[in-house]
């Protein structure tokens, strides 16, 4: 698991557990709206504490947040705009 | 990032006028100000000399309309102190004279500063409040917004649709504890006001029942109010401070 992912499943545990104390852990294969129950207004949470933690927002530009299914799916829009800002940074 | 424990407060357009006063209000009372203007003022200039370190205030020169900018400046303040608590949307620009007479890059100038920079600036503080749950946004409108006065029409539509957005606003963040009021003043000692003939100010207090114009202190005192703790079960609100004018 690299600190991304790390730090999007730490982050989706702490928005869900105030919805739903009894999940104990995330993985990338569960669905964020189904299995987590996260709401348009947890979505701005987590992404909110995302941009915070990891100085990128893959939502204000690139791919659209109705498109993120899993938690899978969150972490690898977050690795795809890490990338993004290492290139852009390179050029 | 700096997580202290002073309060942290975001005021659009501190360098003169109501926001000076803002700023000299909540910094006296211990706050942590970050503001911005398009150019410094010798009130900017002092603070800046007794705050060096940047500390406990900052401020940077940008434009409210730039909205990469003026995301770059939350976010440095955001990663600086850890926490956003209040947003004060004070900037804006007049836009004087009859519609029909004015150019179209003058309408979109007010546009663009008085309701877009202040959306864009909620946008981007209201994202570091959710991190913590907590915060209120206070939206500085007008009386124009409530009364129809002719020369004033871009203005008013203005600080009307920020009563627009406080309302919808409140409701869409007042479940994350963030709170969002208006704070609509009549006319009050300022550059706004300044250009108007002693006949006109005359007759506004006329006009007023409590008999006079209103100061920028009794502008703060109802921020201040609504910021604190005091008004957590306010939100979605406009207060009009106007001694009555418009009742």
């Amino acid at each position: 698991m690299d600190h991304i992912e790390e730090k999007v499943h730490e982050v989706v545990l702490r928005v869900c557990r105030q919805r739903t104390p009894a999940i104990s852990k995330i993985d990338n294969g569960q669905r964020l709206t189904g299995e987590l129950g996260l709401a348009s207004l947890d979505f701005a949470r987590i992404i909110a504490i995302l941009e915070m933690d990891l100085g990128t927002d893959p939502f204000s530009c690139q791919s659209p947040i109705t498109g993120m299914r899993t938690v899978g799916d969150l972490c690898d829009a977050y690795r795809k705009a890490a990338n993004t800002t290492v290139d852009a940074a390179r050029e | 990032m700096e997580n202290g424990t002073q309060p942290v407060v975001v005021i659009s357009g501190g360098s003169r006028g109501l926001g000076q006063a803002l700023v000299s209000d909540f910094l006296a009372r211990g706050h942590v100000v970050a503001t911005f203007s398009r150019e410094p003022t010798p009130f900017i200039e002092s603070l800046r000399r007794d705050h060096a370190d940047e500390a406990s205030f900052f401020w940077e020169r940008l434009d409210g309309a730039d909205h990469e900018c003026v995301k770059k400046f939350v976010l440095a303040v955001a990663r600086r102190h850890g926490r956003i608590d209040v947003l004060v949307n004070n900037a804006a620009t007049g836009a004087d004279g009859l519609l029909t007479l004015m150019r179209p890059e003058e309408i979109h100038r007010a546009i663009a500063v008085n309701l877009e920079g202040a959306v864009h600036l909620i946008h981007a503080c209201a994202r570091v409040m959710l991190t913590r749950e907590e915060g209120s946004i206070v939206n500085v409108s007008s009386v124009n917004a409530l009364r129809g006065h002719s020369g004033v029409s871009i203005y008013s539509a203005t600080k009307a649709a920020l009563d627009g957005l406080t309302r919808s606003l409140a409701r869409e963040l007042g479940p994350q504890g963030i709170r969002v009021n208006s704070v609509a003043p009549g006319y009050f000692d300022s550059d706004m006001v300044s250009a108007l003939t002693q006949e006109q100010r005359q007759r506004i207090v006329r006009r007023t029942p409590l008999g006079r114009l209103a100061t920028s202190q009794d502008i703060v005192a109802v921020i201040r109010f609504l910021t604190s703790a005091e008004a957590r079960f306010i939100t979605g609100q406009t207060l009009v401070v106007d001694g009555g004018l418009t009742c």
